[in-house]
């Protein structure tokens, strides 16, 4: 089976190279199997991972140019497999990238906005059961980064006009919980709400299947509707 | 290496010693490598200048290192559950800490996985020897049980709040949304309930001001007149060195099972790749002993297919929930007619190794879980529920059709740095462990109910250090000991011993150790193992070849570095394992089938005697 692999140390390579590889296929083989695989017994190649279960997101790349989480993407035994580092951001080297950007904005967002600590009385009130149903999901998002380099317009505009589907779970993650006190419509307003095209391309990629963006989307614009924040030309 | 020993510090473009003394936040130097180094490079441009460009090989020519130097009062080594917990202690007490973290974007250990655990509640509290920490055993040291569990109030030990006040939303609800907690019995002390999120602990660390330096490995650590001063590591992404200064150092490193065996991507251990055991190895090269190394904890998780093979993040597995379903290889389930409501861990695992060596195993030593009854379905948790549909979408695989081959996975290992009740190493002062030997005695490792609060308990105590007797230090500054390491590690970045490269040595320990270390342990396959490392050491280490050279995110440098450090633990754990002639804790030794309390209630140490690993039996810790 052939993988090609992006190669590029931007220390000292003026330009990524393509690398090809002939191994062994199995089935149900991974990509991470591949690049393992590769690692060991051809030569070095730099990429990351941790889980090998979709919840790390530190094996977030390409393959044939779709953005994927390698753990648990196959690789195709007859076709071609060509494999980059995840879109729209900063090379390290080969399939390693600097994802800092989303990962400390996401960090921020999800810090509870509250005026005093949760009491006990609070954790085990009962709550309104569609809201759990809608927050539970929430909680799986591994803030890979597949779906940022999937959004159509995070990459056409970059992350200023709309935070990107990993953010706005986020700011939906505080929206929907019953213990944030701060403004979460107006947050997810701010961060792009209405720039969002509802495409549906981060909810395809996405391997925390349990979520749904598009409702999500929904829910928030809705609040933002009623609130009074809908654009006259949205 | 003594040949390289040459080392000196540059003149003019390297740090003044009395610069080096006064940087407060952080400081640049460079160190000239020993001119072995600087002519082994291969692209070097003669007589080990610094210097040269233009070929795709550049950043090896330069023969000298960069490093930079950060002073902290407290440095936390790992920010995982523990790493974390002490982070937070730390700001609750108003202290400055830096936390260096081995994986990216801040999180690691088991705050790195974004999975869910289960939490535990305290209903009643309960003295230190009748504690809900299931970690108290007969070679647990007691002093550190009664201090951890008498530290902190039951409110402060109630891990359910603490996952609340932290960012964790719902827990678990029922259909009404009222708050259903997966175990609560009557007239029992705990309850508890999924849907934990650790990962939002990373996060509140973040809010907290701590400097956090991620993508960095430990893999050394600095003493002073025999006591520790901080860590030097090592910057994955720029290779550069970093030295850690401090005047307490807190290792919140987590378990080392990435030793143990290897299927396609990992070893048979949900651990994280990081899990290489880097400071445990450090501290016992500086002179700390190893402690509990052949103990491990296991549960029961899916091998195929093999890129998800013993993760329970993205496999399927069995826990006492589901025992009624767990058959061997004979359709004999083993389990039934058990009372399953106190069946514990390790006579779980112990049961299942059993009918592993009585001839009911899988073709990967494992047995099977039969998910085709909808019950068993029902009783798996929701960290396994949820891979169901991912199995099916991603492999076209119907749990429901099968039995599942499963295997005894290491979720935890035990080998630690031996402690004192402070959780301080002994003979080290100034490094703290918050899982250090003697914590878990026979448990194998932590839970996370305890990570937590051993994290809060280290740095509490590594507080009242750095304000006591760790007030004046450092008083001067090893140096010698900095180059030393700097050298080592750019040594093994251009070892080009014509052998094999470090991930296949590594493959190599894996294998030998997972022999060696196995719920069932057979005595000849362990002295075949433990053979095996000793090869490995002599024959393997020596003569690795590197296939690459460069600087920056070179992952067979960093493979290298890791394959040292896994020698180290791998050897501890096989021969601690093959020394202890009984069965206990976790594991199963068909030749000595009986636990045997009056010979072997001892805890075993290695220690490092002028280069070579000695082990002995120590007694148990008792309270006074």
């Amino acid at each position: 089976m052939k993988v090609t692999v992006q190669k590029f140390n931007p220390s000292v390579d003026a330009e990524p190279s393509f690398s090809e590889y002939d191994i062994e296929h199995w089935e149900h083989m991974t990509l991470l199997e591949a690049l393992v695989l590769i690692n060991d017994t051809i030569e070095p190649i730099a990429f990351d991972y941790s889980c090998r279960g979709r919840v790390c997101g530190r094996c977030a790349m390409t393959l044939n140019g779709t953005p994927c989480l390698a753990c648990v993407t196959l690789v195709d035994e007859g076709g071609k497999n060509e494999v980059g580092p995840l879109t729209g951001f900063p090379v390290v080297r080969d399939l390693i990238v600097d994802k800092t950007r989303i990962t400390d904005k996401v960090s921020r967002i999800l810090a509870r906005q509250r005026a005093f600590d949760l009491t006990l009385d609070e954790v085990k009130a009962p709550v309104d059961p569609d809201l759990y149903k809608k927050l539970e999901p929430l909680e799986y998002c591994a803030r890979c980064g597949v779906c940022m380099a999937a959004c159509p317009v995070v990459q056409m505009k970059g992350t200023k006009s709309f935070i990107g589907p990993t953010g706005m779970i986020a700011i939906a993650n505080r929206f929907y919980d019953p213990y944030d006190q701060g403004d979460r419509v107006v947050e997810a307003v701010q961060n792009g709400l209405w720039t969002c095209t509802e495409c549906g391309i981060c909810d395809e990629v996405c391997k925390a299947l349990e979520i749904d963006h598009l409702a999500t989307w929904k829910d928030l614009r809705a609040a933002a509707e009623a609130a009074g924040l809908k654009p006259v030309d949205a | 290496m003594d040949s390289e020993r040459s080392t000196t510090r540059t003149e003019g473009t390297g740090i003044s010693r009395r610069a080096f003394l006064g940087g407060s936040a952080v400081a640049f130097g460079t160190i000239m490598l020993s001119g072995a180094l600087g002519t082994a490079t291969g692209c070097s441009t003669g007589g080990g200048a610094a210097g040269g460009s233009g070929s795709s090989g550049a950043e090896n020519a330069s023969a000298t290192a960069a490093f930079e130097l950060y002073d902290t009062e407290i440095l936390i080594i790992g920010g995982g559950l523990a790493g974390s917990h002490a982070a937070l202690q730390a700001h609750k007490q108003g202290k400055d800490v830096a936390v260096v973290e081995k994986g990216p974007f801040h999180f690691g250990g088991a705050c790195g996985y974004n999975w869910c655990n289960w939490v535990n509640f305290i209903q009643t509290d309960t003295p230190w020897d009748q504690s809900e920490d299931f970690v108290l055993n007969e070679l647990t040291n007691k002093k550190i049980a009664k201090a951890t569990h008498e530290a902190f109030t039951v409110e402060e030990r109630n891990l359910l709040l603490r996952y609340a006040q932290e960012g964790n939303n719902l827990f678990v609800r029922d259909e009404d949304g009222t708050f259903a907690p997966g175990l609560d019995m009557p007239g029992y002390p705990l309850f508890g309930t999924f849907n934990g999120f650790p990962r939002y602990f990373t996060d509140s660390v973040e809010r907290t001001g701590a400097r956090i330096f991620d993508h960095t490995m430990i893999t050394d650590v600095i003493i002073e007149d025999g006591a520790c001063i901080g860590a030097v590591g090592l910057h994955i992404p720029t290779g550069v060195v970093r030295v850690f200064r401090a005047k307490a150092t807190i290792s919140c490193t987590g378990a080392s099972s990435w030793i143990y065996g290897w299927n396609t991507v990992a070893p048979t251990s949900i651990n994280s790749p990081d899990n290489t055991g880097d400071v445990d190895a450090a501290a016992y090269r500086r002179g700390a002993a190893l402690q509990d190394s052949e103990f491990f904890q296991f549960d029961l998780i899916s091998m195929y297919p093999m890129g998800l093979a013993a993760t329970f993040v993205g496999g399927i597995g069995a826990d006492n929930l589901c025992c009624e379903y767990i058959c061997d290889a004979n359709d004999t389930y083993f389990f039934r007619g058990m009372d399953y409501s106190t069946l514990d861990r390790i006579t779980f695992t112990r049961t299942i190794a059993k009918a592993i060596h009585d001839g009911g195993g899988s073709p990967n030593g494992g047995v099977y879980v039969d998910f085709s009854n909808p019950e068993a379905f029902a009783a798996m948790g929701e960290v396994y529920r949820r891979n169901v549909e991912l199995w099916r979408e991603v492999f076209g695989i119907d749990v429901a059709s099968t039995k599942l081959e499963c295997a005894l996975e290491a979720y935890e290992h035990g080998g630690n740095p031996r402690v004192d009740e402070n959780l301080m190493v002994e003979g080290m002062p100034g490094l703290f462990c918050s899982r250090g030997g003697g914590v878990y005695g026979a448990q194998g490792g932590s839970s996370v109910n305890v990570a937590y609060r051993d994290g809060s308990y280290a740095m509490m105590k590594a507080i009242e250090y750095a304000e006591g007797e760790g007030a004046k230090r450092p008083a001067s500054f090893a140096f010698d000991a900095i180059e030393e390491e700097i050298n080592r590690l750019h040594e093994l970045r251009l070892r080009q011993g014509g052998g094999k490269r470090p991930q296949e040595v590594t493959r190599m320990i894996q294998k030998a150790a997972y022999q060696a270390c196995q719920p069932t342990r057979e005595t000849e396959a362990m002295q075949q193992a433990v053979d095996e490392l000793a090869r490995i050491r002599s024959e393997e280490l020596p003569n690795m070849t590197l296939g690459d050279a460069t600087l920056t995110y070179n992952t067979d440098w960093k493979a290298a570095i890791e394959a040292c450090n896994l020698l180290d633990i791998a050897e501890a754990s096989s021969r601690a394992a093959l020394m202890r002639e009984e069965s206990r804790g976790h594991s199963y030794r068909p030749e000595y089938p009986e636990e045997n309390p009056g010979a072997w209630t001892c805890n075993i140490v290695a220690r490092n005697v002028d280069g070579a690993m000695q082990l002995e039996t120590v007694p148990v810790v008792e309270l006074d």
